[in-house]
């Protein structure tokens, strides 16, 4: 089996994807701003993906968008 | 040949390799048939503007845009990603071009992996029309959300499997058709063999 990188709890790749710089300074000067903004910009960028973890440079997604359809 | 890949896909604020830029980004790795990674973010316009024609054709808006990871970091992570794999789109001539010029913005740079296009095969075996999502309604391959650039990515994925159970398309690697009726691509790799082609049409039937 080959190697997944940023697995999810089913052993799938979590959709790896990212945010302006601008975006990331809120995380050091307004933590919560940065969750809102992050959350609000992959509802309208990316619907039914969720945010799962952020390390910079990266924002880890997890499809749910078969969910959403149920 | 197909154990180690990278299906990728651009979206871009329009046409010109040159001085038109990605908008969007998808690419998978698959290595020995599984996915084990995926990319994909929206690129900030920084001295552009939107057409109201890209947003109507991908959805994409220029308040989405104006989140997006910057043009030098999606290009990197793209770059990491690849690695040396076998690289795989539909229309590679253009998704290629794109690539190498992003490259060579960002640092002087372009790629030498090989690479697969599945359009220049689909124009080899099957009759007009060639879009991916005309592939894909004719083998049956599920495309939801066409020209957002994840969706397409795994159809053409799916589409390559699908040829390459038809017929192994070992060697097509390397070979990138355009159509005779066309200049041939300003850009190409250095190791692409590039020939012209025509489109093949279903006989009209009369009566």
């Amino acid at each position: 089996m080959a190697e997944v990188e940023y697995p999810d709890e089913f052993g799938r790749p979590l959709l790896r994807s990212g945010v302006s710089e601008r975006i990331w300074k809120l995380r050091h000067t307004d933590p919560e701003a940065f969750k809102r903004e992050v959350r609000e910009y992959f509802a309208r960028a990316y619907p039914g993906w969720t945010v799962v973890r952020a390390k910079y440079p990266d924002i880890f997604l997890r499809d749910d968008r078969d969910r959403e359809l149920k | 040949m197909l154990n180690d890949i990278t299906v990728f896909d651009f979206e871009t604020s329009g046409l010109d390799p040159v001085n038109d830029r990605v908008i969007e980004i998808a690419a998978i790795r698959i290595r020995d048939g599984q996915v084990v990674s995926e990319f994909s973010t929206l690129v900030r316009l920084t001295d552009r503007e939107l057409s109201p024609k890209v947003t109507e054709l991908t959805g994409i808006t220029p308040e989405m845009l104006a989140g997006g990871m910057d043009e030098t970091l999606a290009f990197k992570i793209l770059r990491n990603l690849m690695g040396d794999s076998l690289l795989v789109a539909h229309n590679a001539a253009f998704d290629l071009q794109f690539l190498h010029w992003g490259m060579q913005r960002i640092g002087g740079k372009t790629f030498s992996n090989d690479f697969i296009d599945t359009l220049t095969i689909a124009r080899d075996r099957f009759t007009y029309p060639h879009r991916l999502e005309d592939l894909c309604q004719r083998l049956g391959i599920a495309l939801d959300g066409a020209h957002r650039a994840l969706n397409d990515v795994y159809a053409c994925w799916k589409l390559l499997q699908t040829m390459h159970e038809q017929e192994p398309v070992d060697n097509w690697v390397n070979r990138l058709g355009y159509l005779r009726k066309y200049p041939p691509p300003v850009w190409v790799p250095a190791h692409a063999k590039v020939f012209p082609t025509d489109n093949r049409y279903e006989p009209k039937v009369v009566g």
